[in-house]
């Protein structure tokens, strides 16, 4: 399916005509049992990388020993406060869902990325990324199902995760710096008719190479080159140009704005998950200067992305996650820092699937445990793919065998889904 | 005759029941007020030996500063500037101002009395009238958060420390003008790393000599090394001496001039290991420190230079829970 990102209205006729039939097919059980045509769900997942602190953030508790220098805020939501350090979000906390007991209980990096898109900690399993993009993928489908959008910088814990057992399909594209992947653009020594039958040596050699053998790595191998491939043909998405200047104003010409522009057009053009990594919440030092600088580009990109995503008529059918692999302790430490911190913290949700205008759980005073309505990383991501309108408790088959789709100790919390 | 610090007595201690950020000693020597991670502003009544807390503030007091005219000036995090006056039976508020949308790192008296600066998260340096807060000045925004703030004696200039990643930078200004005469590059306190994209370091405070001439910039060597202190010319920008202090982890918090003998002291350490340390007026030699329970975060010298408040945290791990001022006496 050759869709741009500017040709709205052909992609809202080929949404509306979507059948869900594909995506089912590649399931076991009844994982993807949708039963009538409807707009493609997709899931834009931003991730605060180094784990924001729910203090500064959804959880404020001005006043309190544990809660920093930062005031408290009202919101859209009667009663209902936040930290001022987001003010735009402030005003349409209506629109979101926050859960505000998450209990992960991990308060390491690596094992917190892996257990927040993975909703799992035994290691093996498809992130969330990599799960949505296999089980809302099409048969026509062009582009990859998963792109995660970063900086080119270092990469220690925020790659953490990939596709598992699904297979290197699914592991994501990434795209640095809003660049398109390298070498997307045919050299111009090399004729299109040059091109196309080095393809196809390619692929007869795929083919030979092919019999008797394991065909996995093959079309994994294929699969890459047509996403490669795919891709190429449309670069033009990554054009950010065509965007107005006011457009670039208003999410922002900061590095995280860019990204989140980007990841619109991403979704726009029918890519089934993108995420976008904003770094830098790791504030062991001087958290408020930090949750400051973080909370201001934040604050605003947010709020215009989901405006942007609602007046192109996408919020209806893009889940918006917004979380991070834990959460900051209480206590604050002598360098003015915030520590790693899981046994009770926030993130956040708005669009397709989930409930608007809902504040979930509670901590206690200080914050420093769940008073009400614990959810796990397991119980966010069985919510997640129900809001997107998968079955959950589905198996993936996967070369004959049956895996779980999410951890079956855990749930969804049915009170966050619409 | 140097001060010695082997030779300082303890003077009286005051536990507080926050942890602590600033200190200043009031112009007769009677207030000692210190602000902190709380919204009350801690005022010890010296002669009475009593503590009261005092509101106006509705964020973490993060600057302390000794004015003229009786005047102890206050500055939060939230932006708010409020004079105490502190002539009467108890400090009083004498005016608030709000003076910055965002956090203020800096806040530095002039050497008269009658003007101060503020600097904050933004970049944006502002100076105002002590006697009523009325604003005297503003430089052009840095482009980085500015930690540090001071006045030349000659009123004219202006010096501000940033965190700029990779290169903390000292800038000097003129004040009318708003140009930036010199910019000295302080790479020795960077803390920045690579694998987050943050500088973690940067020049926590800084002063100018009583004179002028100097610059002494305060922070950390590298991310996790040790708190030190740079002296450079405030003219020619060349770095005169550094101050290493032999205490392993944290920060130098703050320097101050001994106005006896010219002597430099420094405030710093980390959770459970803090120190006020002496530094020779002419060579910068190591003349010893003061140990103290935990990390120095401020310090004041009392106006009749006898003296020294230490604004100190304690607690367990590396979480404070709770404050301490501690006062020293010296003979020399």
């Amino acid at each position: 399916m050759n869709v741009s990102p500017t040709s709205l209205t052909t992609r809202r006729q080929w949404l509306a005509g979507a059948a869900s039939a594909g995506a089912a097919a590649a399931l076991a059980s009844s994982a993807t049992a949708r039963t009538e045509p409807k707009p493609r769900r997709q899931l834009l997942l931003l991730f605060l990388s180094g784990g924001a602190s729910q203090f500064e953030t959804w959880d404020p508790k001005p006043g309190a020993k544990t809660g920093g220098p930062f005031r408290s805020i009202p919101t859209s939501i009667p009663g209902t406060h936040i930290g001022e350090l987001l003010p735009h979000t402030a005003k349409i906390l209506h629109r979101l869902t926050v859960v505000r007991s998450v209990q992960s209980n991990i308060a390491d990096h690596f094992q917190g990325h892996y257990a927040l898109q993975s909703g799992r900690i035994a290691p093996g399993y498809p992130v969330l990324g990599s799960a949505v993009a296999k089980l809302l993928e099409q048969p026509d489908d062009v582009l990859p199902g998963y792109i995660s959008i970063r900086r080119n910088g270092p990469k220690a814990y925020t790659d953490i995760g990939d596709a598992g057992f699904l297979g290197a399909k699914y592991d994501g594209v990434k795209v640095y710096d809003n660049l398109p992947p390298e070498n997307l653009v045919r050299p111009a020594s090399i004729s299109p008719g040059h091109a196309s039958a080095a393809d196809r040596a390619r692929r007869a050699a795929d083919e030979r190479f092919r019999q008797g053998r394991d065909a996995r790595p093959i079309a994994a191998n294929e699969a890459t080159f047509s996403q490669a491939e795919a891709l190429m043909r449309h670069r033009e998405i990554f054009e950010l140009a065509q965007e107005p200047a006011s457009m670039h104003d208003r999410y922002g010409r900061h590095e995280f704005g860019q990204h989140c522009l980007l990841a619109r057009r991403l979704l726009e053009a029918g890519v089934n998950c993108v995420r976008v990594t904003h770094f830098d919440w790791d504030a062991h030092q001087d958290n408020f200067y930090w949750h400051q600088i973080r909370c201001a580009e934040f604050d605003r990109t947010f709020v215009t992305l989901l405006d942007d995503l609602e007046q192109r008529g996408m919020l209806d059918h893009t889940l918006v996650v917004v979380t991070g692999e834990m959460g900051r302790t209480p206590q604050i430490n002598n360098l003015g820092g915030r520590d790693h911190w899981g046994r009770a913290w926030s993130m956040a949700m708005a669009g397709c699937g989930v409930q608007q205008g809902l504040v979930y759980g509670s901590t206690n005073d200080l914050g420093t445990e769940v008073a009400e309505d614990p959810v796990t990383h397991g119980d966010l991501f069985h919510t997640y793919l129900q809001a997107l309108g998968i079955d959950s408790h589905g198996n993936y088959l996967i070369d004959g065998q049956t895996n779980p789709i999410a951890d079956p100790d855990a749930t969804p919390v049915k009170a966050l889904l619409s | 005759m140097p001060i010695d610090p082997k030779k300082a007595t303890p003077a009286g201690e005051f536990p507080v029941a926050t942890p602590l950020l600033s200190v200043a000693f009031d112009a007769s020597g009677r207030f000692l007020l210190a602000g902190g991670r709380d919204h009350g502003l801690v005022a010890v009544d010296l002669g009475a030996q009593k503590v009261e807390t005092l509101a106006g503030h509705d964020s973490w007091i993060g600057n302390l500063a000794r004015a003229e005219g009786g005047l102890v000036i206050s500055a939060d995090y939230a932006g708010r500037v409020i004079a105490w006056d502190c002539a009467g039976s108890q400090p009083e508020v004498r005016w608030t101002l709000e003076a910055h949308p965002a956090t203020i790192y800096a806040l530095a008296v002039s050497p008269d009395g009658k003007s101060f600066a503020t600097a904050d998260r933004d970049g944006l340096v502002r100076v105002w009238h002590s006697n009523d807060g009325t604003p005297a000045g503003e430089l052009p925004r840095i482009a980085h958060p500015a930690y540090g703030v001071a006045l030349h004696p000659d009123g004219k200039r202006v010096v501000t420390a940033d965190r700029q990643p990779q290169k903390p930078r000292l800038l000097v200004h003129d004040l009318a003008s708003g140009r930036e005469l010199l910019a000295i590059e302080v790479a020795q306190l960077s803390g920045y790393r690579r694998v987050e994209d943050i500088e973690w370091g940067g020049i926590r405070a800084m002063i100018l000599s009583p004179d002028g001439g100097q610059i002494v910039a305060c922070g950390r060597k590298g991310y996790d090394g040790t708190g030190g202190a740079i002296v450079f010319d405030t003219t020619t920008g060349k770095e005169i001496r550094q101050l290493a202090s032999p205490l392993k982890g944290g920060f130098c918090y703050g320097a101050r001039f001994f106005p006896q003998d010219g002597s430099l002291l420094t405030v710093g350490g980390d959770l459970g290991k803090g120190e006020l340390r002496f530094w020779g007026a002419t060579d910068g030699t190591d003349r010893g420190a003061i140990e103290i329970a935990g990390p120095g975060m401020a310090f004041d010298l009392h106006p009749d230079g006898r003296q020294v408040a230490v604004a100190m945290n304690v607690g367990k791990g590396s979480y404070p829970d709770s404050g301490r001022i501690a006062l020293y006496r010296f003979g020399g």
